[in-house]
């Protein structure tokens, strides 16, 4: 019985150690096919590197003088009680506990509005006439005090820290002043867009996601362009040259580009209803810029792999660099060199203030440059390409 | 401008690559008109030949002239006089267009008329058997191995050039679409009267060629008429191929003693090609000797000698590594 048992426990078993064994012999075999493709090695451990590394550079912050908000403060205010300004007291405490904020005092709202429309500055404070008196009486129940903040929409980062930095102030105001039963009522108005409505999500949302889903189509569609199209080699025998075959490519990829924008404008114009402040042409030319990076970089990961898996695995990594950049780097200073944040500062500018396409150059000029760069190298790496023969 | 009537030629032509000499004073020719093979085994120097052809290699020394032209010196005119078809099927054309729109965009990097790159790739796809639109149309990706063979070849001869060359067109494909490639290559030459050029592994090839060159680390060891070699063989190479329903090492032994016989090849398990000694060839007699030695032959036909058996026979004494060089069954 026993013998029978065990006999039986035998056949089930040899399969299966001999189907373990294949199994842990594929294993190796997967692992050292990995060990010897750089391009995998790079992706397993340089990318965790990078992420955890940009989020964990959060606690020992760089700070720069582009991770500051500049408020411009207009003070109206020239009542005064017992001899002293609150208002100048409030604009003091603004200058030390406003944290992230760099306190401008001005004179003319109209300058300051033009400088927030330029992107000069991030919010505009005006403390109204009166705001001492009433902030002094408003203890006994009378009105409370009011101070007018009027910021960036399109910014939403920017108006949350404006906003926690002038709060922080009023508390020290009030606490310095033993005003903590007094109010002061920072009424908040947010500009561009400017739609009655106030802020609408899809005016936020597309300066964000248009720029990855532009750069991303293009990565896809641009990134095995060179490796995967293999009858190439057998074209470049004949007269045409390296150099037309990119420029055609670019070219193609160009066209392909113009039509998925149109789409874009079509759905976001028709379906929801979406309007651009600034002019849908130049709205269109800062797409095609976006896209055009995007081919430019494609097209360089397509000439520099060796195969179809090595072009997917640098376009993963080099699109995860961009939005890591983008979204993790807590420095402003890189952040605002990465291509999709260029792209999102230029949409904004048009879509939500109107900016003139002079106004956004240094972003497209930016952009430009980028694609500039990798189209170069692109051309000059497959030039020294091995050819068929 | 060389020669006119020649077509190809390698003149004292070596190539070393860090030190390493690669090819060794090649010297070779075909006149125009001619079917040339360059053959050789692995490391032979086939691949380095075709990179000093297509001037992809400049050689450290000798010249190299194609069509007359000098390929160091007049480079551009290659991409002209030249028709390329690559060894490999997924380089050859595009695998989502069809036949006539494949030789429709390699005919148009020559900035030919859409009407003579149609004219010119019908007749050139008729002569390499695609006898119908239909199939003209249907996609290169859907072919079977032998026809998009020839789909490259009608690609390689859009341009119209002086010389075709080809990259081991035989390569990969089933003995019969070998043989058929391989005739379809011939019929293309008497048609259209193109100079040809194949680099191969297959010593098949040979039997398809006015003139073969046969490559061994790097040297000529063979340059001539393929029918010109078989000439040599005793009894311009007519043998007879015996079956027997058994044959022992032994057996075959006491065959090549036979007086009449000159050769004996094994072409199977249990059977030979034997060649016998010029003027002593008598089929009967044969018969009569292999029964005498208590051999029975089940089968015999009266058979000519291919280049492989010259090949085989000739110089596998001179040069004993024949066997490594030519991955050759024997047995």
């Amino acid at each position: 019985m026993m013998v029978r048992a065990l006999s039986s426990l035998r056949k089930i078993a040899t399969p299966l150690v001999g189907s373990i064994r294949r199994i842990g012999a594929l294993v190796r075999k997967e692992l050292e096919l990995l060990i010897k493709d750089r391009v995998a090695l790079l992706v397993i451990f340089l990318l965790p590197l990078i992420i955890t590394g940009a989020m964990g550079m959060a606690q020992y912050r760089v700070t720069t003088l582009d991770d500051y908000y500049k408020v411009a403060v207009i003070n109206q205010d020239t009542t005064t009680i017992n001899g002293t300004s609150l208002s100048n007291a409030l604009i003091n405490e603004m200058y030390f506990h406003a944290n992230e904020c760099i306190i401008i005092p001005m004179q003319s709202y109209d300058v300051a509005l033009y400088l927030l429309w330029q992107r000069e500055i991030s919010a505009i404070v005006v403390i109204p006439f009166g705001f001492t008196s009433q902030l002094a009486a408003s203890g006994s129940g009378l009105v409370p005090a009011y101070i007018n903040m009027t910021l960036d929409g399109s910014d939403v980062e920017g108006q949350g820290k404006v906003i926690s930095g002038i709060t922080n102030a009023i508390a020290q105001l009030k606490m310095d002043y033993n005003y903590t039963r007094n109010e002061i009522i920072p009424e908040t108005q947010a500009i561009w867009p400017s739609n009655a409505e106030g802020i609408t999500d899809i005016s936020i949302t597309v300066p964000l996601i248009l720029p990855m889903l532009l750069i991303g189509a293009a990565l896809v569609l641009t990134s095995q362009c060179v490796v995967g199209d293999v009858p190439l080699r057998r074209m470049l025998l004949t007269p045409a040259g390296k150099s037309e075959a990119l420029i055609a490519k670019t070219i193609s990829y160009l066209l392909v580009a113009m039509i998925q924008i149109m789409i874009v404008l079509a759905v976001l114009i028709l379906g929801y209803q979406f309007q651009p402040v600034g002019s849908l042409f130049n709205f269109f030319i800062v797409l095609l810029l976006t896209s055009f990076f995007g081919i430019g970089l494609g097209i360089f990961i397509s000439v520099v792999s060796t195969s179809r898996l090595q072009a997917n695995q640098y376009f993963i990594f080099a699109y995860l660099i961009l939005i890591v950049i983008l979204l993790a780097v807590p420095v402003k200073a890189i952040q605002r060199l990465d291509p999709l944040q260029l792209a999102r500062e230029a949409i904004s500018g048009i879509t939500a203030r109107g900016l003139p396409i002079v106004d956004i150059s240094t972003q497209c000029l930016y952009l430009l440059g980028y694609t500039g760069f990798f189209l170069g190298l692109a051309f000059v790496v497959f030039f020294f390409k091995k050819g068929l023969v | 401008m060389n020669n006119e009537s020649v077509d190809i030629e390698l003149k004292n032509v070596s190539v070393k690559i860090r030190k390493k000499t690669i090819l060794e004073d090649i010297n070779f020719y075909a006149h125009r008109g001619e079917i040339l093979a360059i053959i050789g085994g692995s490391g032979a120097g086939k691949t380095t030949c075709l990179r000093v052809l297509t001037a992809q290699i400049k050689p450290t020394q000798g010249e190299v002239y194609l069509a007359g032209y000098n390929v160091a010196e007049e480079k551009e005119k290659l991409k002209e006089i030249l028709g390329y078809v690559p060894q490999l099927e997924e380089v050859s054309a595009y695998p989502e267009f069809s036949a006539l729109k494949n030789a429709y965009y390699f005919g148009k990097m020559y900035n030919l008329p859409d009407d003579v790159i149609r004219e010119r790739a019908t007749r050139v796809l008729k002569i390499l058997g695609f006898e119908t639109e239909e199939m003209m149309e249907k996609k290169f990706g859907e072919l079977s191995g032998g026809e998009k063979k020839r789909v490259s070849i009608c690609i390689g001869l859009i341009n119209n050039p002086k010389i075709l060359l080809l990259d081991e067109p035989t390569t990969g494909l089933d003995a019969h679409l070998r043989i058929e490639v391989l005739n379809y290559l011939r019929n293309l030459n008497r048609r259209l009267g193109i100079t040809i050029c194949i680099v191969s592994h297959d010593l098949e090839t040979a039997e398809y060629c006015d003139r073969i060159v046969i490559l061994d680390r790097g040297r000529v060891v063979v340059f001539g008429k393929p029918r010109e070699f078989l000439k040599e063989l005793p009894n311009d190479g007519t043998g007879v191929r015996v079956k027997f329903r058994y044959l022992t090492p032994e057996g075959r032994r006491k065959i090549e003693k036979i007086k009449s016989v000159k050769f004996v090849l094994p072409v199977g398990r249990n059977t030979l090609k034997i060649f016998p000694r010029d003027g002593g060839y008598r089929l009967g007699k044969l018969v009569e000797e292999l029964y005498a030695l208590g051999l029975e032959p089940l089968e015999l036909t009266e058979v000519d000698a291919n280049f492989s058996d010259y090949f085989r026979l000739v110089y596998q004494g001179a040069f004993g590594r024949i066997r490594d060089i030519f991955d050759i069954d024997f047995e």
